[in-house]
Formats: C-alpha cells, sequence, structure tokens
C-alpha cells in the first residue's frame, strides 16, 4: 500500500513537471549595441515607449531591465538624443521573441556649418575660401562690400575648422573666428580683405 | 600757323618718352623751370625744354605746368610682344596682353604734380608674374587742361573784342574745345581764351583729337614709329578700327572713339609688385599755344590762341611693396 502510494506520488510530480515543461516561461534580455558615441555624452533608450535604459560614452552594449517573454515584442527607440549627436536605431523593433536580442544603434555627431563673410574685395574680384584646405568656395564681390560665403562641407561636432583662403589677385585678407572647434553652427568667420596691386596715374 | 603740324610732333615725340624712363628724369630740370612761357619771347623747345627753340613760322609755342590736368583712360594692358595694328577691318590684337586696368565708361584722372591719383580697384586686376615689353594704353581722344598764367607783356587773347592783359586764362567748352580738325582756324580758336588786366575765371580747355592731320583727312590715323621709337598711335573707331577712309567731320569727332598708343616698356611683375602706374609728366602737361598773327590783334602782337594739352608724355612703372 505504501509503495502504490509513493509511485502515485511519483507519477503526479512528473505530470506536473511536464505541464511545466509544456508552458514555456522563458524571458530574454533586450538590448542595444552602441558604436560613435562619444566620451562624456550619453543616450537614452525606450523599450515599447518605457523602460529607460541609458548608455554613456564608452559603452557598447547594455540591455534593458525589463525582459521579454517568449513570444513576446520589442521596440526600441530613442528616449532622449545624446547632446551634440544624433543616435539612429536599425532594426529596432521585432515579435515573437525566442532568444537575446541586440538591435544596432549608430551614433554620429552633430554638424555644425561654418559661414561667414568677406568685405574690402572691389566689385568682380574674388577670392576662393577654403575650410581645412578643402571644399573651397569662391567669392565674388557683388559691390555691396560685404560678401557672405558657406561652406557646403559641415563640421563634426567637437572636429576643428581652419578657415584660409587663395586668390589669384593681388588681395589680402585678414581672416577672424577663422579656426576652432565646432560645437554650433560658426557664422561669425570674417575676412577683411585689401587690394595688395593697385594702378594710378603719378604726376611728375 | 602750322597748328596740325606741331600737333602731329608733340604726339609723336611725347609719345616716344612713354617706354623711357631715362627720357622722362632727362625731363625733371626742363619741368623744374616750367613756367618758362613767361614773356613773349621767353621761348623753349615744346618737346625737350631745350635749345634751340622751337618756332614755327607765324607763332611759338612752350609749355607750362596746367593747374588741371584731365586724361580718360579706357584700357591699360601690358603685353610679351608688340600687339598687331588695328586695320580697317580688324582691331588691335591683345592676345600678347594683360590688361590690368580696364574702365568702358572711361576713368577721368586729374593729374596732380608730386600726387598719384588710383584707379578705382574694380577696374584694376594684376597682370600674371612676367616680364612685358609693350604697352597698350586706350585713351579717350579728348584731353584737358586749365591754366592761368602771366606774361611779362601784355597778349591779346582770342576774344572777339581782342582784350589785351598781362594774365591769360584757358575757357571751357564749347568755346574752349579745340579740334584738331575744324572747319576754319577763326572758328577753332574763338574764345579758347581770354586776357585782362587781371585773372578771370579759368576752365578746362578740351583738346578734341578727332584727327592726327587736322583737316586734311582721318587717313592720316597712323604715326608709325621710328626704330629709336618704335611708337605706334591710332585712332580707331567704336569697333577699335582704323577709320582710314571714312567721312571725317570737321569740329567733331566723326567715327574716332579712342586713342591708342602702343608703345615699349619694360617692366617685370612679380611677387614684389604691388602695383603699376602711369607715370604722367604734368610739368609738361599744357602748351601755350601763341601766335603772332591773328586776325582779332594787331598785326606782329602776340596774341594767346588757346591752352592745350601736350604729347603723352608717360611712363609704365611697377611699384614695389613697401619695407616695413
Amino acid at each position: 500500500m505504501q509503495a502504490k502510494s509513493l509511485r502515485l506520488l511519483g507519477a503526479m510530480s512528473l505530470c506536473v513537471g511536464l505541464v511545466a515543461c509544456n508552458s514555456d516561461n522563458s524571458t530574454y534580455r533586450i538590448g542595444v549595441s552602441v558604436t560613435g558615441l562619444l566620451s562624456g555624452q550619453s543616450v537614452t533608450f525606450l523599450d515599447n515607449g518605457a523602460d529607460s535604459l541609458v548608455v554613456a560614452g564608452g559603452t557598447s552594449q547594455a540591455y534593458f531591465e525589463r525582459r521579454i517573454g517568449q513570444g513576446g515584442a520589442y521596440a526600441v527607440t530613442v528616449g532622449t538624443q545624446p547632446g551634440n549627436e544624433s543616435c539612429v536605431v536599425t532594426a529596432g523593433s521585432g515579435s515573437n521573441v525566442h532568444s537575446e536580442t541586440v538591435v544596432s544603434v549608430t551614433c554620429a555627431p552633430t554638424v555644425y556649418t561654418i559661414s561667414g563673410t568677406v568685405t574690402g574685395l572691389a566689385t568682380g574680384q574674388s577670392i576662393t575660401v577654403k575650410n581645412n584646405d578643402a571644399d573651397g568656395q569662391l567669392v565674388t564681390a557683388g559691390g555691396s562690400g560685404t560678401d557672405a560665403f558657406s561652406f557646403s562641407v559641415g563640421v563634426p561636432y567637437q572636429q576643428t575648422y581652419a578657415v584660409t583662403y587663395t586668390t589669384t589677385t593681388f588681395v589680402q585678407c585678414d581672416v577672424t573666428n577663422g579656426s576652432g572647434t565646432a560645437t554650433a553652427n560658426v557664422t561669425n568667420v570674417t575676412l577683411a580683405c585689401h587690394a595688395t596691386f593697385a594702378a594710378g596715374v603719378q604726376g611728375i | 600757323m602750322n597748328f596740325n603740324k606741331l600737333v602731329s610732333a608733340l604726339l609723336l615725340s611725347g609719345l616716344g618718352l612713354l617706354g623711357c624712363s631715362a627720357a622722362i628724369a632727362g625731363q625733371l630740370p626742363v619741368a623744374q623751370a616750367a613756367d618758362a612761357c613767361l614773356g613773349a619771347g621767353t621761348l623753349i623747345d615744346p618737346i625737350t625744354g631745350n635749345a634751340p627753340q622751337v618756332q614755327d613760322a607765324v607763332g611759338t609755342d612752350c609749355v607750362t605746368q596746367p593747374e588741371v590736368q584731365l586724361v580718360t583712360f579706357y584700357k591699360i594692358a601690358v603685353c610679351t610682344s608688340q600687339p598687331t595694328a588695328p586695320t580697317v577691318s580688324t582691331a588691335v590684337d591683345l592676345s600678347s596682353c594683360s590688361t590690368y586696368m580696364s574702365d568702358a565708361a572711361g576713368t577721368t584722372i586729374s593729374v596732380q604734380l608730386g600726387a598719384t591719383a588710383p584707379f578705382s580697384p574694380s577696374t584694376v586686376t594684376a597682370p600674371p608674374n612676367n616680364t612685358y615689353t609693350w604697352a597698350y594704353i586706350e585713351l579717350k581722344p579728348e584731353l584737358s587742361v586749365q591754366k592761368t598764367a602771366y606774361f611779362d607783356v601784355a597778349m591779346y587773347d582770342t576774344q572777339p573784342s581782342a582784350n589785351l592783359g598781362h594774365w591769360c586764362w584757358s575757357q571751357a567748352a564749347p568755346l574752349g574745345t579745340v579740334y584738331y580738325n575744324y572747319s576754319t582756324e577763326n572758328h577753332f580758336t574763338s574764345a579758347a581764351t581770354q586776357c585782362g588786366l587781371t585773372p578771370g575765371v579759368a576752365a578746362p580747355t578740351t583738346r578734341v583729337i578727332n584727327s592726327f592731320n587736322g583737316n586734311v583727312g582721318i587717313s592720316a590715323a597712323i604715326i608709325s614709329g621710328t626704330a629709336s621709337h618704335p611708337i605706334n598711335v591710332y585712332l580707331v573707331d567704336q569697333n577699335g578700327y582704323n577709320p582710314a577712309g571714312a567721312s571725317l567731320v570737321a569740329d567733331a569727332m566723326g567715327p574716332v572713339a579712342k586713342l591708342i598708343g602702343i608703345l615699349p616698356i619694360n617692366i617685370t611683375v612679380d611677387g614684389s609688385t604691388t602695383g603699376i602706374n602711369v607715370v604722367y609728366n604734368n610739368s609738361h602737361g599744357a602748351t601755350v599755344n601763341r601766335a603772332w598773327v591773328y586776325p582779332n590783334t594787331p598785326s606782329g602782337l602776340p596774341a594767346v590762341m588757346f591752352f592745350a594739352p601736350t604729347a603723352f608724355d608717360l611712363n609704365l612703372v611697377t611699384t614695389p611693396i613697401e619695407p616695413k
């Protein structure tokens, strides 16, 4: 009788165990793999609109605290962009999760524009302004006395810029605010030019 | 008087000085002796200022420094070889030239002794570094001078009333407009000057070079240089063509639009060059055209017919970077 009871209990235990295996309540981590995030910067991610995950620069991979159950869905988005950078999530959402999932995030510095003005050129006279010895922009004086320029290629956050000029005419320019580290749009580069070649009539 | 002959001589000889700094320097003593026109008997060569004096058949002329000397420049170019001459169907070939001053509307310069009048920077472009042996200068064929002169003897003027006085002064257009090609001598000199006991208000007299040869015709529009002075001077029309053969209009520009000089120079533009100046002899800027026989004056008594610009006594020089 006692042996029979033990066999029955063992059978019931096995049955419970099998039931548990069949319902599969596994959970999985959802993570982000971040590249390009500068040191000192941080970005906040959300999964399904919640569960904030703050990732600091220098961290390559991190996981949300809340795990996703078997067959669940995730949607990773950027909650708060880092200052002076922009992060983009690639393939950030999915469903029917059945394993740990890590989405890719690429961060890139904000690109700032460099622009300014040229004064002192005679009408029709021109110079070519360059940034970091590239992206030459031809500035031809229109007659107003002040001529604007803007480089077509911006400068990423914390990268340096250096405005120089070349000319085929006899002109010299004094460059002000022409170099530095980009932390915002630069609009105050000025080139004050003056002719170094003159012609006239000398009376003797 | 042989007015036309004198004018041609002035043009040729004066332009002969264009490319020669030594010639300019050689004239400086004369410049210091400006106003040698004082006195009816004080004569100097209108070109060189040296003896023997130049005197035509009926009068004599001298040079002096004007109070105002106006020259209008359209274009100045420096060339590595001699530009070809204009023809009746082609303009001067400037293919070997670099224009460093250009103003289609013309820039009128008031030449002042000891001063440099700049061209507007908008009209100036530095030529490429090179050595240039020829210059091309394009001028308005109208030159003006203003002068008040005092003579040691009383002079008659060209007014109908034939005023007499030690003071004479230039008159403005239209009466003060003196054409190379004129209808009658009386016309072109009528009231171009005024004389009196005290100085009056002078104004620029304008010399209109509508011909190189007076009332003969425009066919003499080319003055060829010589071996020692390889200067070529041209009157051209609006197209830059030699208007030879065109109908010449007295007392008017007719087909003539510009006066061109092509002259030898020797300048080098390099990294130290900061400019090119036209050095213009203002000391010799005006000629006093005098006559001893004039319809309105008693025969044999001196008259001042007009004050006029003299030859283009100029040169091109480069200016270096000033030492700091």
